[in-house]
């Protein structure tokens, strides 16, 4: 009898640390998903940003056509991707072209003069700022989920139950993938 | 800064050092303990005579340990003021219970305040709070049960406009706080949670009834969220009717952790105002908005 109450005994405390491994490991998951949505939101804002800065730079350089295109098709692709991976990219390839939009914009004084083009480049410098934040934060909940997900009992559990593996967001940053000019003496 | 000892301790050493080679020390220690030894001889005899002459230089040399121990602190409160552009208040006052922490526990009281300017509009005051929590006696007399010391930062930060947002608290989370947060604040405020790990597992965000939860998440931003939970100080706020108050828990007596303080008053003041001046600035584009 004694044996039996110590097995049962075991098996409820066993299933109480499933029932909190689980519930800790949905905590964490639904952390990620929460602060992927807040990159998401800081996203959308840049993409909500890029219309009006083409439009003011536009009227100044109107033969740029071929930056102007890329931007666009840039946000174009960016909107419509879908996993991390995928947006990752199109955010990386959208970044790249704002760049160009931004240092185009810079052989024209009397645009940089204007209220209207500084607001949109402190408000586009705001929301890169908040896109990296959110970025860090984002992989900060990814490392603590994943770190979860693999360690001892909690990987068992893991394993075997709807707790995918999450992708890191990584924005390569446009200033750093230009390539330092190769001077010769 | 370069004036300014690193800490309340720094020239302690240098100041008991100046008051056992002056000569008031000498003379204190000379003749006191002749004084002692003779009278101490005539009523306990031998060893009368041995307690009075060792005691009083002891007793002497202590009062220049404390007198060289409090003449440092004014140094370093004194050069850290010089430093800042701020001005010592050698009584301080009493702050009223602007915020849950400046009206927790039963008494409060500062025992150093340094009042300056904190940006080119504001003023803060900087200084080292005690919180006493006290029980009734049998008797009838209030006795000390506990007191907690904070260092913190008091700022003005809407000047007496009417306030943006009230109520919003960001508290550290402390194993072993004796002055549980819970005990102070409001009861009615409501636990938020934000999107970041690293912030919840470093701190406890509460909102009073009257702060707008829209205002309280466009101010906690993502930029500010990790900011807040990648500082060093791990420091805590509290906005409440237009007043800040920032806070980390101890006494802190080093130019370092009361300059960052400082730093960190600063920054998430001039979040706050950015965060007021956009809102006002959009209610007036559309007073819809509004």
């Amino acid at each position: 009898m004694t044996l039996l109450y110590v097995v049962l005994g075991l098996l409820a405390l066993t299933a109480l640390a499933v029932v909190l491994i689980h519930n800790g490991l949905v905590a964490a998951r639904n952390r990620v998903d929460e602060a992927w949505s807040g990159i998401d939101v800081q996203l959308r804002r840049r993409h909500d940003l890029v219309p009006n800065l083409v439009a003011a730079v536009r009227g100044y350089a109107e033969h740029e056509r071929a930056t102007f295109e890329a931007v666009t098709h840039a946000r174009a692709t960016a909107m419509a991707a879908g996993s991390p991976e995928h947006r990752a990219v199109a955010e990386s390839r959208l970044g790249r072209a704002l760049a160009d939009v931004t240092a185009l914009a810079e052989q024209y004084p009397e645009l940089r003069a204007t209220e209207n083009f500084g607001h949109l480049q402190a408000e586009l410098a705001r929301t890169e700022d908040e896109i990296q934040a959110a970025r860090r934060i984002y992989n900060g909940n990814v490392q603590a989920y994943l770190t979860r997900c693999q360690t001892f009992p909690n990987s068992i559990v893991a394993a075997n139950g709807p707790f995918p593996p999450k992708p890191y967001f990584e924005l390569t940053d446009p200033e750093r993938e230009r390539v330092a000019p190769v001077v010769a003496f | 800064m370069s004036a300014v000892p690193s800490h309340a301790d720094a020239t302690r050493a240098a100041h008991l050092r100046a008051a056992l080679r002056s000569r008031t020390y000498a003379y204190a220690v000379v003749l006191g303990a002749t004084v002692a030894g003779v009278a101490g001889a005539a009523l306990w005899g031998p060893m009368g005579a041995l307690a009075g002459g060792l005691g009083v230089p002891a007793a002497v040399t202590l009062w220049a340990f404390a007198h060289a121990d409090h003449r440092a602190e004014e140094d370093f409160w004194r050069g850290l003021a010089r430093a800042l552009g701020f001005v010592v208040h050698a009584d301080p006052p009493e702050l009223p219970a602007f915020t849950p922490l400046l009206a927790a526990g039963d008494a409060r009281r500062l025992v150093r305040w340094l009042e300056g300017p904190l940006d080119g509009e504001r003023r803060a005051g900087l200084g080292h709070l005690v919180v006493e929590e006290r029980d009734r006696a049998r008797d009838g007399r209030d006795v000390r049960v506990r007191s907690t010391e904070h260092t913190v930062v008091v700022v003005d930060v809407e000047g007496g406009a009417a306030p943006w947002c009230s109520g919003v608290h960001v508290h550290p989370r402390r194993l072993l706080d004796p002055l549980r947060p819970d005990g102070w604040l409001p009861r009615d405020a409501e636990r938020l949670a934000t999107e970041s790990t690293a912030f919840e597992e470093r701190y406890v965000l509460r909102a009073e009834p009257d702060a707008d939860p829209v205002k309280v998440r466009r101010l906690l931003s993502p930029s500010f969220v990790d900011w807040l939970a990648r500082h060093p100080l791990a420091p805590g706020f509290e906005y409440r009717a237009g007043v800040l108050v920032v806070f980390r828990a101890g006494h802190a007596a080093d130019a370092g952790s009361l300059t960052f303080l400082l730093d960190a008053a600063r920054e998430i003041t001039a979040r706050i105002a950015a965060q007021a001046t956009q809102d006002r600035d959009a209610a007036a584009a559309d007073p819809a908005r509004a």
